[in-house]
């Protein structure tokens, strides 16, 4: 009788342990905090209308739970049996079950919504800056306002460094709390600071070495490789038919002047862009190196809390609503990038903030 | 709350205490904290130092206090329990918000600026509104007269004649002199509200 009791409470416990694991618990309470964290701030005090949305969140919770207990036939009896019993803590994890946890906790909520609100941010900065990391095509055309353009562009490419230079000083700094954090790995590199650097010395090396020009970004970074290309193209000093310059088999003279003002160029590009002369040390380096894998590695903690809260379910719905969440900031401006720029850094702070606090 | 109802008294020390609903409140047992959890929420008029008295209880710095547009929580511990006290903001935009926070509430801190004589009277209709919510039935009260620190303030016997503290029939109050900034008096508060606890845990 005992066992047969106890053998019940299991099953109940594994049941819905089960089903908060699940697209049908997951997808609606994900919809709900992406759609209403956007009021949510890491400010101590709280915002009356938290409190709303706190109220939405319990009714929303207690109607899923509701719901799936009526529908495997679980009474509410057999539920308060069950997740009374020893067996209900040493089955499910508290990851398992914050989502249901917040709903009795208010502070916890909060937190779980900052969070979510912060992610959005960094993912919404993310695509917009992979969509609009490039001029537009009116500056990096036609050769006759060359010099202009590539002043432009490295006043564009100095900003970029030094704010980038900025940020991993303060970055570096945290990153020795965060040392023993994320050690996952993946392709999907985002914020594309250290590449702008990193391209400098590409740049410099592909026009150091000719030609190859076109072939050498491999880098990960979609928005470096387009830096790159506009670093290259104002750089040609021959107007007319350059496309096809980085083949070798060009007009030797004109080869000649064209190595050899490439080189400049880069050389003063790099210069300009407050890189320490046309080399760089090993130690630099290596200091680029880490900077980009410590971005590598905060993205992967994004991504991995987004995985956990997804529980492993694909949804399709979320690329578009990702979609949907951007396309309205599309079409900024650059003084809106650089405001968003701003946010970046502070929601980065945020982020480290609140996760590290996990 | 159009209707007003005069409740009849309730026997004293055994407060009502309306609960979640069913499933939430199994859930809120696998948070494994093993204290019990108490609600206190904190009300009073706008500058009556609400938040300074929370954090001061919370045992935090007090000196860059700003009025509060929302609300704040923190947790203080005490005699084994937890309480989460709840300050809500008091300008008056604010104060029909009160309402949505005091389901669940175990216990009432309401703050008074003792040397606010102007509105004594404003603060008095406040907390009798408050005190005649249904979700506050029976709730133990616990009245500050803060600010004692301030030579204009007035005492705490004399306010609590102008509260008409003593027609309160329908719960235990009290009212304790103190003083947020300083801290004088807090702790005689808090040791009020835990005998509360105790009695009625008893």
């Amino acid at each position: 009788m005992a066992a047969e009791e106890e053998g019940d409470v299991e099953w109940v416990v594994d049941t819905i342990a089960g089903f908060l694991q699940g697209p049908a618990w997951s997808i609606p309470i994900l919809e709900f905090m992406e759609q209403k964290c956007e009021v949510f701030d890491d400010e101590e005090e709280s915002k009356l209308s938290y409190t709303e949305i706190y109220k939405e969140y319990q009714a929303l919770v207690e109607k899923l739970l509701e719901d799936y207990l009526k529908e495997v036939g679980i009474n509410e009896e057999k539920f308060q049996e069950a997740f009374s019993s020893p067996l209900a803590k040493t089955r499910t994890s508290q990851a398992i079950l914050q989502t249901v946890l917040a709903a009795e906790d208010f502070r916890l909520f909060k937190k779980m919504m900052v969070q979510k609100n912060i992610e959005m941010q960094l993912q919404a900065i993310r695509i917009i800056k992979e969509r609009n990391g490039v001029l537009p095509d009116c500056l990096t055309e036609g050769s006759d306002v060359f010099s202009e353009i590539e002043e432009e562009e490295m006043k564009i490419l100095r900003e970029v460094l030094r704010k980038s230079k900025e940020e991993y000083e303060i970055e570096q700094e945290r990153k020795r709390t965060e040392e023993a954090r994320g050690k996952l790995k993946s392709p999907d590199v985002s914020y594309g600071s250290p590449g702008d650097s990193r391209e400098a010395i590409k740049v410099k090396e592909s026009m150091e070495g000719a030609d190859d020009s076109e072939g050498t970004p491999k880098l990960p970074l979609e928005e470096s490789q387009k830096y790159a290309r506009e670093d290259l193209k104002p750089v040609r000093p021959l107007p007319k038919g350059t496309e096809s310059l980085p083949q070798p088999s060009c007009t030797k003279g004109k080869d000649d002047v064209k190595k050899r003002s490439a080189g400049k160029c880069s050389e003063n590009a790099a210069q300009k862009a407050g890189m320490k002369g046309p080399n760089l040390s090993e130690l630099e380096k290596q200091q680029l190196k880490q900077r980009e894998d410590y971005l590598k590695k905060k993205r992967d903690m994004l991504m991995a809390t987004k995985k956990e809260s997804r529980n492993n379910v694909l949804l399709p719905s979320n690329s578009e609503q990702k979609e949907e969440e951007s396309s309205p900031k599309e079409e900024m401006s650059e003084e809106k990038q650089r405001l968003l720029q701003k946010r970046k850094m502070l929601a980065e702070k945020l982020k480290e903030e609140v996760i590290n606090k996990r | 709350m159009g209707d007003v109802q005069k409740h009849p008294s309730t026997p004293q020390g055994s407060p009502s205490t309306p609960h979640p609903q069913g499933l939430l409140s199994v859930i809120q047992k696998l948070k494994g904290s093993p204290e019990q959890e108490l609600r206190i929420v904190l009300l009073g008029l706008d500058n009556a130092g609400k938040t300074t008295l929370l954090k001061r209880l919370a045992s935090e710095e007090v000196s860059t206090i700003t009025p509060t547009q929302g609300f704040n929580i923190k947790s203080v511990h005490s005699h084994g329990f937890k309480l989460n006290v709840w300050d809500i903001g008091g300008q008056r935009s604010i104060r029909p918000y009160w309402r949505k926070y005091l389901g669940s509430t175990d216990l009432l801190i309401y703050v008074i600026d003792s040397a606010d004589q102007k509105r004594f009277e404003e603060t008095g209709q406040e907390l009798a509104e408050l005190t005649e919510d249904e979700s506050l039935m029976g709730v133990p009260l616990l009245v500050f007269a803060n600010k004692q620190d301030l030579v204009t303030a007035a005492p705490a016997a004399e306010i609590a004649e102008g509260l008409s503290l003593h027609t309160y029939r329908d719960r235990e109050w009290q009212i304790q002199a103190c003083s947020a900034l300083s801290g004088e008096g807090v702790q005689d508060g808090m040791n009020w509200i835990s005998s509360q606890i105790m009695n009625r845990k008893k």
